[in-house]
């Protein structure tokens, strides 16, 4: 069980919001911490989860002929 | 006769000196502003609507554009700023949930769950998000720093990573209820 100080310092570690001095202290953390090491793990994955399904959606040709157009006109 | 600017050949130039540096900057986004729009409207229609007005909107005021600076944080902020005034306000916002409600969750690394999760789970997950936790996440995941989310929202940092650590939360916990849903079906 993981309380929320160290969720946080996990997600600001994965978004590369550490300094560089309480990155590596996280990751000689996580060399010793499996429960740690486990949920970045875990995290990681639904990161990459998430960020491959909001790839999926293209952004459809006729808005950028409609966007090029309105700026032609403008 | 007083001279046009259409008739001003030296103005028409830098015109379009300026528009072809601003579609230079602008259409490279284009993809990451729809995709952020599309589930912070959660509508194809409005979604089109959302990123047109903040490009058109965004070139109507490039002059205030500061070079040097992130041009995808000002293009984005630009829109946060029109869905907030103009979407925002006649969307119905999901009830809260207050995050004590979910304590109870805590993910089990052990079971790979998100495999069994269908996209079409995690979009209608982070469509039932309320509004300024969506919004925070979908600027993360779209790689913005926090600061840079703090100033395109107004909020401050505290706020950020607050709103960041809720709607991580809140999408976990959905979608282990779908996962178990499906599983005990």
């Amino acid at each position: 069980m993981h309380c929320r100080h160290e969720i946080e310092t996990l997600y600001r570690y994965m978004d590369q919001e550490l300094d560089e001095r309480a990155q590596v202290q996280f990751e000689l953390h996580m060399r010793d911490c499996v429960d740690c090491l486990r949920r970045f793990y875990y995290e990681l994955h639904f990161q990459t989860v998430v960020v491959q399904t909001l790839h999926e959606n293209e952004v459809p040709p006729t808005l950028i002929e409609r966007i090029r157009f309105a700026l032609r006109e403008s | 006769m007083e001279e046009t600017n259409r008739d001003d050949p030296e103005k028409q130039s830098r015109i379009g000196a300026r528009k072809q540096e601003f579609e230079k900057e602008a259409f490279p986004l284009m993809s990451m502003l729809f995709r952020t729009a599309l589930r912070l409207t959660r509508n194809q229609h409005d979604a089109e609507d959302l990123v047109q007005n903040a490009v058109l909107r965004a070139y109507n005021f490039y002059d205030k554009y500061q070079p040097g600076t992130s041009f995808k944080a000002w293009i984005f902020k630009i829109m946060t700023n029109i869905f907030i005034n103009d979407y925002h306000k006649h969307a119905k916002e999901p009830p809260m949930v207050p995050i004590e409600n979910q304590e109870g969750f805590e993910p089990n690394p052990e079971k790979a769950f998100f495999d069994s999760v269908l996209d079409d789970d995690i979009r209608k997950a982070i469509d039932g998000l309320p509004d300024s936790y969506r919004l925070t996440f979908l600027l993360a995941s779209e790689g913005f720093s926090y600061k840079e989310i703090a100033s395109i929202t107004g909020a401050n940092l505290g706020t950020v990573m607050s709103r960041l650590y809720r709607a991580r939360h809140i999408l976990q916990a959905k979608l282990w209820d779908t996962y178990q849903e499906e599983v005990h079906a």
